[in-house]
């Protein structure tokens, strides 16, 4: 305390604080620099870590694994078999399915389909030596995330449930579940939560099966593990994986990265900008849906493994099924939870991660950055003195209030439309008009005096830092990179002093942190929104955006809606508002 | 004049709001705890004829047998007990400074956060009106009546008897005349006594209560210090914990009498006192909620004198404020519903909460100690560094 103090005095003395407050518009952008800066700094060595298991009752790959090349026969005999089942119906392939999965001695149930989902089915193997309480959950879908037929897949899940029925060391229920696709997925773990009479228990830990092939090699694998809502599943359940799958032979990688190059600090950065960007847009992808979103929302570990480059020779799909079984012989020694301060990183490799505390800042400058920007245009004002703030407010609250209803109204009848393409797009083309036309245009109707016009531009940014922050610690990525995007907002000058500032630079500003340009940028830039091609991919953000809302309860559109829409329209109305003039000025 | 639009407007609150947005209200753990909880109310003034261990004060389940817990009649009181403390704030603020009154009585009765702890029913408000009450029944003289509000108040959170402190000092100072104060101390302990005897049967039933309070029985995450220690750290400690806390919230109280009573104007140095000791019970006793710091906040404007020799601004205090208010719930939802965080990252936040309630109290005393040492050696331009 008493060292604040003397460095006060010091800064103080020096007059440091009035010049800092003269320059906090550059002291805010460097901020925000700096933080964008810092996801650079993090693949320098050093700065990351080697992952390691933090639960020591897990032991990866300390047992001898029974799921040998003897089983392979099963594996090609339920292939060829459904190899025929490639072209039948969804209701063919289950009954054929289930048959055999009860002949295995699972206990085997259809879950029933509704309008919009089909049917699925699971069986469940009450361990011997539990109390039947948890469970661990093999997952092989009939269709991959891309959409191809998951004909390895499906075949080792249930050759390998025809295995692990005959091991007696299961102290949790081990449940195989065959979902058509990822949403059935989602549908499936909705309704073992909430209808199901036919459960085993909590579901410690869910790996899915991707194998879209007919050979019987591969050679590395992927691991797939991004949820919803920032959500990850424990890191000790992927390091149990890559440390199982290098263990049988297996080279992994993340995020579509390539196996062989080298892994280096661009290999890192790489993978670290990839997780960023696939954590942030979790779930608004409507055509590569990953499976262990399905799970977010039920504290579920989920993680998705998928073989790669499928050829004639090396390792072959039985030691990919080894990977399945020695990750439930490791979760099947959990005793109590998964350890608790393991939900935070983010992955640079298989094999390295950052973990919250290094991470954090670039986001928390981010937000900071915004919020000196809200304040720099309370302090260097002359419009504004503390005196008539709570003047000001409550016509300024109210106006932001009725934004922020407006558009929330909106956003949320959006979403049970989201269904409807024809809507989506009329309403985007709307949209996206409204976001060139608007900044230029003048709003006549709304008359603000200047002192209301520099709150309510000051309590838009406010908002934004607020808001940032509070989606920071929940999900780090979304905060960081809408934060990059709306950093234009800051560059918006509206007050006397800056009357040499151009106003084209307030309109591109306007234009460039808009949430429609970024729609559009995302969907240029990358793919996997749309199955319909690249003219279709802005719409396809945006419909992805909007119907993940309901369907896998993903909060990007609540926080784009609220947090972004309102404080963009709002200072726009503060840029475009009629203003009045001043006492001072009518006078002169 | 405002008295009666907010007045509709509150009961046009609990009228209006959808059940499950009170009930999350009601169980957040910003507005509530065990031992003040509405929840708990009810629970108790159910079960009153089964069990006979009260948490909550006993003279609030007699209020709900005399109105047979009527949930019209349950929110007028609520909300006229809001508003009178309204009332008697700003005839208490006005008495001192020149403030605008109207924009106080705004600034309570329609500030979101005193409707939402309104909402949440929480029986802190109680206690903040007998605080108020006799604050404002002290400022006029009338001694015997705050004796008997803060009994009141003491009875509701034990805290309160703390005041009693200063509040007896500046009698003295008042009058002085030691048997006034002495009268005064009688009527504080006789009518702890008259309460106790007249809503409890048994005398355990009334000391559960406060055992309950002082030992921290019921260990649950809130807003304050206290429950780190009794969750995360060895039990072996605990008792060596409760001594601490309950030493440490009682340790600031005479030392703060002394040192304002000796202000040229005693009448607001001991007010100032009384502020301080507060705020700092807000932070440091076992159950707080946001409640116990709207009181401590409500009172801000009686120090308006002591506004520009703050080292933060005002509105960046209540920036932080406010920021902090909104990543608490944040910090929480992660750790109980996400669980993805954990206990160390609500208690961080709490922490850092906290912190910035010393800061800006330190910030107060520091300039309220300025400006004494002005009234007394006269008035330098020059800003005081240390005295």
């Amino acid at each position: 305390m008493s060292l604040l103090e003397t460095l006060h005095r010091k800064l103080e003395k020096h007059g440091i604080i009035a010049q800092c407050i003269r320059y906090l518009p550059v002291i805010s952008f460097l901020f925000a620099f700096i933080g964008a800066g810092w996801i650079f700094f993090l693949p320098v060595q050093g700065q990351y870590r080697d992952t390691y298991i933090s639960e020591n009752a897990l032991m990866p790959s300390q047992a001898y694994n029974f799921y040998r090349e003897s089983e392979w026969n099963f594996v090609r005999g339920y292939r060829s078999e459904i190899e025929k089942l490639a072209n039948a119906s969804h209701e063919e392939r289950t009954e054929k399915l289930a048959e055999w999965l009860s002949q295995t001695g699972f206990k085997t149930t259809v879950q029933e389909g509704s309008d919009d989902h089909l049917s699925n089915l699971y069986g469940i193997l009450h361990a011997p030596r539990g109390d039947d309480t948890e469970a661990m959950l093999l997952v092989a879908p009939w269709f991959t995330s891309s959409g191809e037929f998951n004909v390895g897949g499906v075949s080792l899940g249930i050759a390998l449930a025809r295995f692990l029925q005959r091991l007696s060391v299961w102290a949790k229920n081990i449940i195989v579940v065959f979902p058509e696709d990822q949403s059935s997925l989602r549908y499936w773990v909705k309704g073992y939560h909430e209808s199901f009479d036919h459960t085993g228990g909590s579901i410690e830990g869910a790996i899915v099966v991707e194998f879209p092939s007919s050979l019987d090699y591969l050679k590395y694998v992927e691991v797939d593990y991004v949820g919803v809502n920032g959500q990850l599943p424990n890191l000790d359940l992927i390091n149990s994986v890559v440390m199982i799958a290098r263990h049988e032979g297996f080279d992994t990688t993340l995020h579509g990265m390539p196996i062989n190059v080298s892994r280096g600090y661009i290999y890192r950065l790489k993978t670290l900008w990839r997780s960023i960007f696939h954590l942030a847009t979790a779930g608004l992808r409507r055509a590569r849906q990953n499976s262990a979103e399905a799970f977010s929302g039920w504290n579920i570990q989920a993680i998705t493994i998928r073989g790669m480059e499928f050829c004639n020779e090396g390792s072959d799909i039985t030691s990919f099924g080894r990977i399945v079984e020695a990750t439930f012989r490791s979760i099947n020694n959990l005793l109590e939870k998964w350890h608790q301060s393991f939900f935070f990183y983010l992955m640079l490799s298989p094999v390295h991660f950052v973990s919250i505390a290094t991470y954090l800042p670039a986001a928390v400058l981010m937000a900071v950055s915004f919020f000196l920007a809200s304040l720099s245009i309370i302090f260097n004002n002359d419009d504004i003195s503390f005196k008539n703030i709570d003047i000001a407010l409550p016509k300024v609250s109210f106006l932001f209030a009725s934004v922020l209803v407006s558009e929330s109204v909106i956003g949320i009848s959006l979403t049970y439309a989201s269904d409807c393409e024809l809507i989506l797009l009329l309403t985007f083309i709307t949209g996206a008009g409204l976001t060139i036309i608007l900044p230029t245009a003048k709003l006549p109707q709304i008359v603000l005096t200047a002192n209301e016009r520099s709150i309510l531009q000051a309590l838009s940014l406010f908002v934004v830092a607020v808001s940032l922050l509070m989606v920071t610690v929940v999900h780090f990525s979304l905060a960081l990179l809408s934060g990059i995007a709306m950093i234009p907002l800051t560059f918006v000058r509206l007050q006397k002093e800056h009357a040499k500032h151009s106003p084209v630079v307030n309109n591109a500003s306007l234009i460039a942190s808009s949430p429609f340009t970024t729609m559009l940028i995302l969907g240029l830039l990358s793919d996997g929104w749309t199955s319909k091609g690249l003219i279709w991919s802005p719409l396809g953000v945006f419909q992805g955006l909007v119907s993940s809302f309901d369907a896998l309860n993903c909060w990007t559109w609540a926080f784009v809606v609220i947090c972004w829409f309102t404080t963009w329209s709002c200072t726009l109305l503060a840029a475009n508002a009629k203003v009045l003039p001043t006492e001072r000025e009518k006078t002169e | 004049m405002f008295m009666l639009p907010a007045l509709f407007l509150r009961l046009a609150l609990f009228l209006t709001i959808p059940a499950d947005i009170e009930s999350i209200i009601q169980d957040s753990v910003l507005f509530s705890t065990p031992t003040n909880s509405y929840k708990q109310l009810q629970e108790e003034f159910f079960l009153q004829h089964i069990r006979h261990t009260v948490t909550t004060s006993p003279l609030l389940i007699t209020i709900l047998n005399l109105i047979n817990n009527d949930q019209f009649l349950t929110n007028l009181i609520y909300s006229v007990v809001d508003i009178s403390i309204a009332y008697l704030l700003v005839s208490t603020i006005g008495r001192f400074t020149k403030v605008d009154r109207e924009r106080i009585l705004k600034l309570y009765l329609f500030n979101p956060l005193v409707l939402l702890s309104l909402v949440s029913k929480t029986t802190t408000i109680f206690n903040n009106l007998f605080i108020v009450a006799a604050l404002n029944a002290l400022t006029v003289s009338c001694y015997c009546l705050s004796a008997i509000f803060i009994a009141t108040s003491a009875y509701f959170t034990y805290y309160s008897w703390y005041l009693m402190v200063p509040i007896l000092t500046y009698i003295y100072k008042e009058t002085q005349c030691t048997l006034i104060v002495i009268k005064t101390l009688l009527v504080f302990a006789a009518t702890t006594v008259a309460i106790m005897l007249l809503t409890t049967q048994s005398k355990e039933e009334f000391f559960t209560y406060y055992r309950e309070l002082s030992s921290f029985t019921t260990i649950t995450p809130n807003l304050g210090l206290w429950w780190y220690f009794f969750t995360e750290i060895f039990e072996f400690f605990h008792n060596f914990f409760i001594v601490m806390f309950n030493l440490y919230t009682f340790v600031y109280v005479i030392p703060l009498t002394l040192k304002f009573q000796g202000r040229q104007d005693y009448r607001k140095g001991l007010i100032f006192s009384i502020w301080v000791i507060l705020a700092l019970e807000a932070i440091f006793k076992p159950y707080p909620v946001i409640a116990d710091h709207i009181l401590v906040h409500s009172y801000v404007p009686l120090w308006s004198l002591c506004f520009h020799d703050l080292k933060f601004p005002l509105l960046l205090s209540y920036l932080a404020n406010m920021v902090l208010l909104l990543m608490l719930p944040t910090f929480y939802f992660m750790w109980i519903n996400l669980s993805s965080g954990n206990a160390n990252f609500f208690y961080a936040i709490g922490l850092v909460f906290s912190f910035i309630q010393v800061a800006v109290l330190m910030d107060f005393i520091w300039a309220m100690i300025q400006n004494s040492h002005r009234a007394c050696y006269g008035f330098s331009r020059k800003r005081l560094t240390q005295i």
